[in-house]
């Protein structure tokens, strides 16, 4: 099962299985289907192993590629075919043959495409030979589909005899017409006439008088005159219908017999469908792979390793605001994790990120990372303040706890990502509920769960791990007090510079940074109600923007790499 | 492969005739046959007459849905079916397998029928005949129409001056030059373009509603041409008329479709010296005239008098002298 829709969007879920680029209804279905995503460690090890082989085949051969995604763009959906063949008595339509036989075209030009290629094994459809036989019975080798002469020669006959009548009926008309313009000294006889009942009265009352002519319709000014076609024309008409319906017959006993024999290969059919699909996904989880630069993850069970990991829809983004994005690392082995940072310092995106990176092993993605361990989690549970769209007539923190109430009780491993859960309510209280379900979490050694928080959380005897978003390095109030007539996309781009977005674990607890101050005032706070709430505050109990660097100085254990030099992760402006 | 697309000035203008005219002269296997949305089985509005069905020689190629097919199944091939839907289900291509007398059924997009001449194209035919009108989803937006045939007829108007001076319209318009360079290209001079759908253009606004904006703008910055996605209409010329002088600028137009105005107003325009490019020209070489109507018939004579006169560099053909069979009296001239 796929995460829930609200756990989906948060994490970008939707627009990955959007971006996903899948051909056929098949490849679609295998969203649904338990044995294409991975629920147990060994599945996941599997489609891993055997995405790995494709991957490399197709990073060499992307001409092979393409070609394979042509054929799958051209299959269509046989199920409701496969469905009437189940019916008794029933025979197929003309359409429905064709489209059988250019599923099976396309199906065998697949398997022709990948014989003798790493990736065949994993391509288990039947070329089906005996049908092919029977709807190609002209060894045309295309997909187009007739009703050939050679199941019935006598179809020929009655074709032949239709298009002689055809001919008799042309050979007819050119005669009566020749008669036509002989008798009556008229240059050309056209099928139908149209002429002046002032001007040409008596010419009308000639043609009608010969017998060739009847009036097909007549008004003030003109007269309209058809050609009379005579009896012999008729009697070719019917012997036509007769014809036609003997063709008619000869088609009902085709389709019958072509119905009984692919009846037979009903589950083949089937089966081959299945095989499309999971290929058509697999084809869709390569081409992400190589689109997005992506790694196959090694898979864990107590371990959470992430190097470079790239939320890529909110990178885009920001690429495309030119404004730059800091990819996540994170190392740990603890199941509780409690994030702090101060507003605006990207701690929803390190949750989302990790939300994001770990759905791709449900699906069996390759993931957008420079390095990934990560353990497989049956259940994947966001919270954030999204919720209140969600649920209608509750408060913000009367969603959150239905939301929370809603969260899948599956057995099996489970990850929470809690986004300033009970944040709207007083602060003792949400710390406490904070507190409550954390504990709550440490019992079961299968649920991990990563906090954003800015409430004080007490650590109690279970183990947590506290990290911290770096956040403001530098902040001058005398800066954004001079340049207050600057625009809010502008300010809202310098303090994403002025901005340190890397995670860093904290040795012990320490209480959440205070600098929501400075970013209510880099966002152009009235200056004056500033003074009043800076006269509310004590200085010291602001945090000093020099406070963090005191922090990452004694920061030990996961870090970026650049630690050393935090500058060096940011790219030019 | 040849695209002609066949299109009438009014509804039962006489498409249909002239289409198993064309049918008859040309090697089956090599021509192919589609129009724009569904024949509903309804008798024509201007006639209780049934609609005349399409006589297809053996071998050619068209495009149906299988309601309409279901009589000849067992002398038709199919050859493919492009995944276009129609109201009345998925649209087919289909090779006759003797000769028959059907209903065309065809895609109801410009895009969906460009997607359908590729498949052409690949099937390897060399005729596209394309039985449709002059309506936005016409001819006039398909990207390789080589020649159009614009069949024109009584059922337009019972006065033949009428019927000229929409005619008349028409020949204008496509006598109006192709844009040399492709859109996309670097100018050399300012150049302001509207458009919705490229940010990347200067110039955002919708024209409607912002006429006299965008013209000042243009004569401020000395631009030299301005593109237009949309259509020029009658109110926006009203307004931009007084300022055509000064900007002496070049109007780009995608299709003649985009030029909603009336025959008298396109005159004016053309007089006050405004440049009109299009993007997507209208190749009319040729005019079929139909003087039959079942409500009222104009002398044909008169007609084909008329008509040869005012447009001496047009092939005008009568479809009432067109015989149908094999007998080739009036060869026309695309074929």
């Amino acid at each position: 099962m796929l995460p829930d829709s609200f756990t989906l969007k948060a994490i970008g879920g939707d627009i990955l299985l959007d971006h996903l680029e899948i051909s056929t209804s098949y490849g679609r279905n295998c969203l649904s289907e338990t044995d294409c995503l991975t629920w147990t460690h060994d599945q996941c090890t599997q489609h891993y192993q055997r995405i790995k082989v494709m991957l490399d085949f197709f990073q060499h051969q992307p001409q092979r590629y393409a070609t394979l995604k042509a054929w799958l763009s051209g299959i269509e959906n046989i199920d409701p075919i496969l469905i009437n063949l189940k019916t008794p008595d029933y025979s197929l339509m003309l359409e429905e043959i064709f489209i059988l036989k250019k599923h099976l075209y396309l199906t065998r030009k697949i398997l022709h495409d990948i014989q003798d290629t790493p990736i065949a094994p994993f391509f288990s459809a039947d070329p089906l030979q005996t049908v092919w036989s029977l709807l190609d019975s002209e060894n045309l080798n295309t997909p187009s589909f007739g009703f050939s002469t050679l199941y019935y020669p006598e179809l020929e006959t009655a074709r032949e005899a239709y298009r002689e009548i055809m001919r008799r009926q042309t050979l007819l008309t050119q005669e009566l017409r020749h008669q036509i313009s002989r008798e009556n000294g008229l240059s050309v006889v056209p099928e139908r006439l149209s002429l002046s009942n002032q001007t040409q009265s008596l010419l009308i009352d000639h043609l009608l008088e010969s017998g060739n002519f009847y009036i097909l319709e007549k008004n003030y000014y003109n007269t309209i005159l058809q050609i009379q076609t005579g009896n012999l024309f008729l009697s070719l008409e019917k012997e036509k219908a007769e014809i036609i319906s003997h063709i008619k017959s000869l088609e009902e006993s085709i389709l019958a017999d072509l119905t009984l024999t692919i009846q037979s290969y009903h589950q083949q059919l089937k089966s081959n469908t299945q095989a499309i699909g999971k290929l058509d996904f697999d084809l869709a989880r390569i081409h992400y792979a190589i689109q997005y630069s992506c790694i196959i993850p090694e898979i864990t069970d107590t371990h959470i390793e992430i190097k470079q990991g790239r939320l890529i829809f909110f990178q885009q983004q920001l690429e495309q605001k030119k404004m730059r994005y800091l990819p996540l690392d994170i190392d740990t082995t603890d199941t509780i994790n409690i994030i702090t940072g101060m507003n605006m310092g990207g701690k929803s995106i390190v949750l989302k990120t990790i939300g994001f990176l770990v759905f791709h092993l449900q699906l069996a993605l390759p993931v957008p990372a420079l390095e990934a361990r990560l353990p497989l989690f049956k259940t994947l549970f966001y919270s954030g303040s999204e919720n209140k769209d969600a649920f209608s007539g509750l408060s913000t923190f009367g969603a959150e706890v239905v939301r929370f109430n809603e969260a899948p009780d599956d057995t099996g491993s489970r990850l929470y990502l809690l986004d300033e859960f009970a944040s709207s309510t007083n602060p003792v209280e949400g710390a406490a509920i904070n507190t409550g379900i954390l504990n709550y979490f440490a019992h079961d050694t299968y649920t991990w769960c990563f906090l954003c928080t800015h409430l004080d959380l007490k650590q109690t005897h279970y183990p947590w791990a506290f990290w911290q978003m770096a956040g403001l390095s530098r902040h001058q109030s005398a800066f954004w007090q001079q340049v207050r007539c600057i625009s809010l996309s502008k300010r809202l781009f310098i303090l994403h510079e002025l901005m340190d977005y890397r995670l860093l674990r904290l040795n012990t607890h320490q209480p959440p940074p205070r600098q929501a101050l400075a970013v209510a005032e880099a966002l152009g706070f009235d200056p004056l109600i500033m003074k009043e709430i800076k006269a509310q505050i004590p200085y010291s109990e602001v945090d000093d923007p020099q406070h963090i660097k005191k922090n990452d100085q004694e920061c030990q254990g996961c870090h970026i790499s650049d630690t050393e030099n935090p500058q060096s992760a940011k790219p030019e402006r | 492969m040849q695209t002609i697309g066949i299109a009438g000035l009014s509804k039962n203008a006489g498409k249909t005739t002239l289409v198993n005219n064309y049918l008859q002269r040309i090697m089956p296997a090599s021509a192919a046959v589609s129009t724009l949305g569904i024949y509903r089985k309804t008798p024509c509005v201007q006639s209780v007459l049934k609609k005349p069905a399409l006589s297809l020689p053996t071998g050619c190629y068209f495009t149906s849905i299988p309601d309409y097919i279901n009589p000849w199944r067992g002398l038709v091939t199919i050859i493919d079916n492009p995944k276009i839907q129609t109201a009345m289900g998925a649209l087919y291509i289909y090779q006759a397998n003797a000769p028959l007398s059907v209903y065309l059924a065809g895609p109801a997009t410009s895009h969906e029928l460009n997607q359908l001449s590729r498949i052409f194209e690949l099937i390897g035919v060399d005729y596209f005949i394309l039985d449709s009108s002059l309506d936005r989803k016409s001819v006039l937006n398909i990207e390789h129409i080589d020649e159009m045939i614009l069949v024109v007829g009584a059922t337009y108007s019972p006065h033949l001056d009428e019927i000229l001076l929409h005619t008349e319209y028409w020949v204008q318009l496509s006598r109006l030059p192709i844009f040399p360079p492709p859109i996309n290209m670097d100018f050399s001079k300012p150049t302001i373009f509207y458009s919705t759908d490229n940010p990347e253009h200067y110039f955002t606004q919708p024209f409607l509603g912002n006429e006299l904006e965008i013209f000042h703008r243009l004569i401020r910055n000395h631009a030299d041409c301005l593109f237009l996605p949309s259509s020029l209409i009658e109110s926006s010329l009203h307004l931009i008329l007084p300022l055509w002088k000064k900007w002496n600028g070049t109007i780009i137009l995608k299709s003649a479709f985009n030029i909603q105005i009336s025959p008298a107003q396109f005159l004016i325009l053309q007089e006050s010296g405004l440049r009109l490019y299009l993007v997507n020209p209208i190749l009319l070489r040729e005019i079929v005239i139909n003087s039959y109507s079942s409500r009222h018939s104009i002398d044909c004579q008169i007609m084909r008098q008329k008509f040869r006169h005012r447009f001496p560099d047009m092939i005008i053909t009568d479809i009432t002298e067109l015989p149908t069979g094999e007998i080739p009296c009036y060869p026309i001239h695309s074929l």
